[in-house]
Parts: structure tokens; C-alpha cells; sequence
């Protein structure tokens, strides 16, 4: 048998994703008096599976909470089967889990929206880091500022929601019986100040122009987002200034 | 060529339980272990962690996921973020295990063994050629517990793992938990597995807990280090001299007091046999 016959043999051990004739398991692995060859290889399938079930419940621990242990093992099972590791890092696992969740029923329709929330978290506590802009660094561009193009720091996470998912990670961050779904459309903000992870409601106008000011426009176009609001330049003006003091903004060059 | 091995006393390995204490005050060990593939492409705290602990200690730079023994190909993007990761923190050592985890294209999240044969033993050696050069600097290789063994193998582990060394011009990283583990597992004898392993190839071992299962040891990094295994340390020290020892304890991590404490029962250990081996020698 060659390296690579042993090793997809053995890859249909672990995974389970296809049978393996239990007479090609016994001519691949050794068995003895005390464990049987298949015995053996389940001790590898049965961690794998654990391993990455754990690996999710890091990521989506209130996700984890509110399906309990069998639930959310049930539900990590079918994701693993459908969207297998494909990172090194096993922190990259649950990048697909939201969408999973959204393409079948759910115990409660805003687990998809809980779990978009709790991955942008995720994703923003190790996110790479980047030097704001300083405190004078948006009035310092006076008449300039309009045309200016600037970045967002690469924690910051934009989410259009269906379902008030904040009101629902904050009864279970609290250790509260969660609320029922409540459907309205949200938009969040996610970013990280220092070490600590922050998210926020913000408005959908707001949530535009930080995906404008995300996609190069320059800060003149982001703020056409507040166009049809009563006071377009006072709701730039405090967005650019809330943007600015939680250090959501850098320098598009750094 | 030849294998520099490092002289860093004793370590433990970062892990996030105790990120905080490292931010605060550095224990008193004398090197850390961090796991490659939390720091690779990442900033915020771990980064901050990491880059403090870097200034306090040497640090190795031990991963998981290198997958030198798959027959899938390397993986180039992972192994240029570890080359700037390596750039950045400037590791003592860059090490990895002697085993496969990938598969067309999928991770499996395991250190998975391999057949001990001419050819796995031509493939991992020409693919650490590919990683060395990669990387621009010798890396080490750990050998894995195993609880299954393949009827294709035409060696035994030792003699694999020493071939490969030699073959590849590599270190050795020698865990003498997983020596014990996979001794007990297929019956062999620790102490051999020892004996057959070229010094001047060993840069550095790691000691942990396991879990005895009955009919088989799991090697789950989740209790100090067992009295058998600080035995085969002995022995190890008896052989190999003074070489980096780390302690591992990935599950139900203790204070890092705990942890500072096996570390000096290492340490200790080495004092008595090194004490001993000049002894003899004298």
C-alpha cells in the first residue's frame, strides 16, 4: 500500500465522510489482543469530531449555550460534514456557520443573525492591528476633508441583521433566559478598541457610510448616506466624530 | 550539516488562560512555547502577549498544522505567514510534528501517524528540504503518540524519526510523553526508542500528562507529568545531556504557579542527572 492509499484510507477513518471496507482497515492497520484495528482507528474519528466541535464552542460559546451540549453538537456534525477545515488554524472553522444556519430551519430564525455576531467577534479580538487616527487628524483636514479617503481598521465588522441579535446576545452574555425572536431589521457596528471587543447599533444610513468609507469612497461620498436625514451634516459631523474617537478610522496608507 | 541545539533551561508553553499574568509579570521559567497557528495573520491581545513575551524570553514557535508528511502539497500561504511570523518574533527554534493532518485539501486537526517506510521517509525528508528552505532556517520535528500502527511499516518508529533527521538535515523535538504513550500503545520498549535517537540531532523535548484508558494511554496534555515519564526523563537526560525541556498542559490548564512548578521539577531532574553523568564521567 502506498503513502497515499494509507492516508486516504485512513482520512475515511477519521472523517466517517465515506465507508471503508472492513477488510481494506484490517490488510492498512494493525490490530492486537487488547484493541481491535478498528477499535484503533475510531479513537482518531471520535476526536476528530470532538476536536472540532470544541474548536466551534470557542467561537460561538452563547451560540452553544442556547442549543445545549446535544443540539450544538448536532448542528456542528452536519457543518463540519459540509464545510470540512479547509484553514490550518482551526479558528477559521466556523467562518461559514452563519450561512449554514441560514440555509435551514433553526430551533429560533435569529440563531443565523446570533451567530453572524458572535463571529464578527470573534473575527475583531484578533483581528490585525492598525494605528487610528490621531484626535485632531479629521479637523486637521479642514477644506480637505470632504475629498479625504481614509480606511477602516481591520477589526471593524459592518452586519445587516434580520432579527435584533444584540438583544439576544445580551440576555444570554448575561446568563438570562433570552427574550422570544424579535424580527426587525438591525444593523451593527463590531470593532475593537485596545484589546477589548465592542459592538453597537448603529443606523442603516450609518452603517452605509462606514461601508462606503470601507469600500475607498472618500469621506464626501460616505456622508451622501445621510442625505435624507433632517440634519445631513450635524448626523455626518457626530458619526465622523464617534468614528473617530473609538478609533475606528486610519489613514487609508498606513 | 549539522543540527545547533539551543541552550534555554527549562519552559511552558503560552497558553490564553495565563495571558494576563504574562502582560503583568513574567514567571519565573526560562523560555516559552507558543503555538504557531494562533499568531500567524493575527493582532490584538495574543499579538500584544506574544511580543511581551518575546522581550521577557526566548521563544519557540511550535506548530501544529505543517502537515509535512501528507501527500497533499504544502501548504505555501501558511508557511509564508509562519516564515513572517518567525521574521517578527525571531523564535529560537521553529518546530512542528513528525506526522500527517491534511487531505485534499481538508485539515483534519490531528497528528496523525505515519507508515514507517522508505517512501514516507523519502517524502517528509524532501518536503523539510522544501520547509527549510522555505523558512530560511532548520526547524524540528516532534515525534507523535500513536495508538494505531500500519502492517506496511518496515522500520520502527525510531529508526523513522533518526532517518529522517539525518535525511532532511533537521532537528529533533523529542517527546518523551509520547515516547512512553506509544510505548505502552504498541509494546515496544521506551527506553530503546531512546537509544536508537542521534544526540547531536535532539534540540528539545516536551514532557506532559496523559490518561490511562484501559486498554490504551491517550496523550491528552491535561495532568502533570507522570512518574514513568519523569523516569524516561531521567534517562533521556542521561543520554542526550542538557536539552531544552518544556511542559505541556493544554486541558484543565493550571494556575501558572502549577505550571512554574513542574517546570522546576524538571529542572531539578536534569540538575541530579547531569550531576550524576559527571560523576561517572569524572
Amino acid at each position: 500500500m502506498t503513502l497515499a492509499e494509507a492516508q486516504d484510507l485512513f482520512a475515511a477513518l477519521v472523517t466517517g465522510e465515506r465507508p471503508v471496507d472492513p477488510a481494506a482497515r484490517e490488510a492498512c492497520l494493525a490490530g492486537d489482543a487488547e484493541l481491535s484495528a478498528g477499535e484503533r482507528a475510531r479513537i482518531y474519528s471520535e476526536m476528530y469530531l470532538f476536536r472540532l466541535v470544541e474548536a466551534l464552542r470557542e467561537d460561538y460559546p452563547l451560540l452553544a449555550r442556547l442549543l445545549g451540549d446535544e443540539g450544538f453538537f448536532a448542528l456542528c456534525q452536519g457543518y463540519v460534514h459540509t464545510h470540512p477545515s479547509r484553514n490550518p488554524s482551526l479558528a477559521r472553522l466556523g467562518r461559514e456557520l452563519p450561512g449554514f444556519l441560514r440555509e435551514r430551519p433553526t430551533a429560533r430564525p435569529d440563531l443565523p443573525d446570533l451567530a453572524a455576531l458572535e463571529w464578527a467577534r470573534s473575527e475583531a479580538f484578533v483581528a490585525a492591528d492598525a494605528v487610528p487616527l490621531g484626535e485632531t487628524a479629521l479637523a486637521d483636514l479642514g477644506a480637505d476633508a470632504a475629498s479625504a479617503r481614509l480606511r477602516l481598521v481591520p477589526s471593524v465588522r459592518l452586519l445587516s441583521l434580520e432579527h435584533d441579535a444584540d438583544a439576544l446576545w445580551a440576555d444570554l452574555e448575561a446568563s438570562r433566559q433570552p427574550g422570544p425572536p424579535r424580527r426587525r431589521a438591525t444593523s451593527l457596528l463590531v470593532w475593537r478598541k485596545g484589546f477589548d471587543v465592542f459592538h453597537s447599533e448603529v443606523s442603516a444610513e450609518e452603517l452605509a457610510a462606514l461601508s462606503a468609507v470601507g469600500n475607498g469612497g472618500t469621506l464626501g461620498e460616505a456622508c451622501e448616506a445621510f442625505a435624507d436625514l433632517p440634519d445631513p451634516t450635524r448626523t455626518a459631523l457626530d458619526a465622523l466624530a464617534s468614528w473617530s474617537g473609538e478609533g475606528i478610522l486610519a489613514a487609508a496608507h498606513n | 550539516m549539522a543540527f545547533q541545539r539551543a541552550h534555554l533551561g527549562h519552559g511552558i508553553g503560552l497558553r490564553s488562560k495565563h495571558y494576563g499574568r504574562f502582560l503583568e509579570e513574567p514567571p519565573a521559567v526560562g523560555w516559552i512555547e507558543a503555538i504557531s497557528e494562533n499568531f500567524i495573520g493575527v493582532g490584538g491581545r495574543p499579538l500584544a502577549v506574544l511580543e511581551k513575551a518575546r522581550r521577557d524570553f526566548p521563544v519557540v514557535l511550535h506548530g501544529v498544522s505543517l502537515s509535512i508528511g501528507s501527500v497533499d502539497p504544502l501548504d505555501r500561504e501558511h508557511l509564508a505567514g509562519l516564515r513572517d511570523l518567525a521574521d517578527r518574533i525571531e523564535p529560537a527554534y521553529v518546530s512542528d510534528h513528525l506526522c500527517w493532518g491534511s487531505h485534499r485539501g481538508r485539515y483534519l486537526h490531528d497528528l496523525l501517524p505515519l507508515p514507517c517506510t522508505e517512501e514516507a521517509l523519502q517524502h517528509v525528508a524532501e518536503r523539510v528540504q522544501e520547509v527549510q528552505d522555505a523558512l530560511g532556517r532548520q526547524i524540528l520535528l516532534e515525534n507523535v503518540s500513536s495508538y494505531v500502527a500500519f502492517r506496511g511499516s518496515t522500520m520502527p518508529e525510531w529508526e523513522f524519526v533518526a532517518g529522517v533527521a539525518e535525511r532532511a538535515d533537521c532537528g529533533i523535538l523529542l517527546d518523551i510523553n509520547n515516547v512512553y504513550v506509544s510505548a505502552r500503545n504498541h509494546g515496544f520498549d521506551a527506553r530503546a526508542y531512546l537509544a536508537a535517537i542521534p544526540p547531536d540531532r535532539v534540540g528539545q523535548f516536551h514532557l506532559a500528562g496523559h490518561s490511562d484508558r484501559g486498554t490504551y494511554l491517550f496523550d491528552t496534555h491535561d495532568a502533570p507529568v507522570a512518574d514513568a515519564v519523569w523516569d524516561l526523563y531521567a534517562a533521556a537526560v542521561r543520554r542526550f545531556g542538557r536539552v531544552p525541556a518544556l511542559i505541556e498542559w493544554d486541558e484543565h490548564v493550571p494556575a501558572l504557579e502549577r505550571l512554574v512548578e513542574e517546570s522546576r521539577a524538571a529542572a531539578t531532574i536534569e540538575a541530579r542527572e547531569l550531576a550524576a553523568r559527571e560523576g561517572k564521567a569524572a
